[in-house]
């Protein structure tokens, strides 16, 4: 934590010499961290920026619940039959490889701009990442265990259940990780062309009117809000989950 | 009670108990948003056609979207929005918005 803070502090220091310290650039170009924290503050209290991060967050818990949900069935049930995974793991990989952006095109084209359009990257996004990660952690699952625990007269859901859903816990985990991160910048892209509110949507706008100090001020606010959310619940989660069921401490410390 | 001693659990009821007190705050400050002849006229009941809504700054095309949901906007003076056809259910949905600073008949 005292890295990082050294870290900000450099890069504010830096950024303030830039612009307001030194007058190295200008402020149309790049405004100062006073400038920038006065836009934030004025969204504050014109309710603009408010309203604009509770539409984008609505839409990510809505979006990334759907879709890390269906990935996690489709995971798994892909993945109890081995044949069945090995043949779909190709088309999910190519599928989560593909940047959710990417359909947004044709997203318009079937439903139009509005919020269908932006849910429908956000889901796409969420759902081939954490269903291919699913897969893989399934799949990683050696094969000597499930016949130990079928020998000692396990079911077959049992199996699943108690051998290789565990076993896929560290693999579900970095699918359910990465699809926040893809489905936030998704979610972004997508708000700028078909919405009318959210983050993406503030900065995109904003450059409309000129406003720099607000795109700058949305910006930094996108990143923020990923990195809360990564660094406040997934962190903590997958060091758990990879110190109960998965990698060595070392690894994890690293 | 012992899973209340968690951190998260402690978080997340920081989280709710912020959030209700914004929303009581929101309902004890909403009336006072309204001038006091609007306050008569809502409780007899009268309707009180125009009304400037009063928002301490210039306002954006975020204020007036969300204006617009309330009644119909008629115009701008200043930091002012006069808003047309407004109804009593409205007016205290209006006197509920904390960007509002003050409510009077236009």
């Amino acid at each position: 934590v005292r890295r990082s803070l050294g870290t900000v502090l450099g890069v504010l220091l830096a950024w303030w010499l830039l612009t307001d310290g030194l007058h190295l650039v200008v402020p149309g170009f790049l405004p100062g961290p006073a400038a920038t924290w006065a836009a934030f503050v004025d969204g504050l209290r014109n309710g603009s920026l408010g309203a604009n991060v509770g539409a984008s967050l609505g839409r990510l818990l809505l979006g990334y619940a759907v879709g890390s949900a269906l990935g996690l069935a489709v995971g798994v049930a892909v993945g109890i039959s081995r044949s069945v995974g090995s043949f779909l793991q190709p088309l999910l990989n190519f599928f989560s490889n593909l940047a959710g952006i990417v359909w947004l095109p044709i997203a318009i084209t079937w439903f139009g701009l509005g919020w269908l359009t932006v849910t429908f990257i956000l889901v796409n996004s969420v759902f081939f990442v954490v269903a291919a990660n699913t897969l893989t952690g399934i799949q990683s699952v050696p094969l000597t265990y499930e016949h130990a625990v079928a020998v000692l007269g396990a079911r077959r859901w049992r199996i699943v259940a108690q051998v290789l859903i565990p076993g896929a816990f560290p693999g579900i985990l970095s699918g359910l990780r990465l699809a926040m991160a893809f489905g936030w910048r998704a979610l972004i892209v997508a708000e700028m062309a078909a919405s009318a509110v959210g983050l993406g949507y503030m900065v995109y706008s904003a450059s409309g009117e000129s406003r720099p100090d607000v795109i700058l001020m949305g910006i930094l606010l996108i990143g923020v809000v990923a990195t809360v959310l990564d660094q406040l619940v997934f962190a903590p989660l997958e060091r758990r989950v990879l110190s109960r069921w998965g990698l060595a401490r070392s690894v994890l410390e690293s | 009670v012992t899973w209340l001693r968690h951190r998260t659990a402690l978080a997340l009821l920081c989280c709710l108990g912020a959030w209700l007190a914004w929303l009581g705050w929101l309902q004890a400050s909403a009336p006072g948003r309204l001038s006091p002849s609007l306050r008569s006229a809502l409780a007899a009941g009268r309707s009180v056609g125009l009304v400037a809504v009063d928002l301490g700054f210039k306002p954006t095309g975020f204020q007036l979207d969300v204006l617009q949901r309330f009644g119909t906007v008629s115009g701008v003076r200043g930091k002012e929005v006069m808003l047309a056809d407004v109804g009593p259910a409205e007016m205290w949905g209006l006197a509920h918005i904390f960007w509002i600073q003050r409510i009077r008949r236009g």
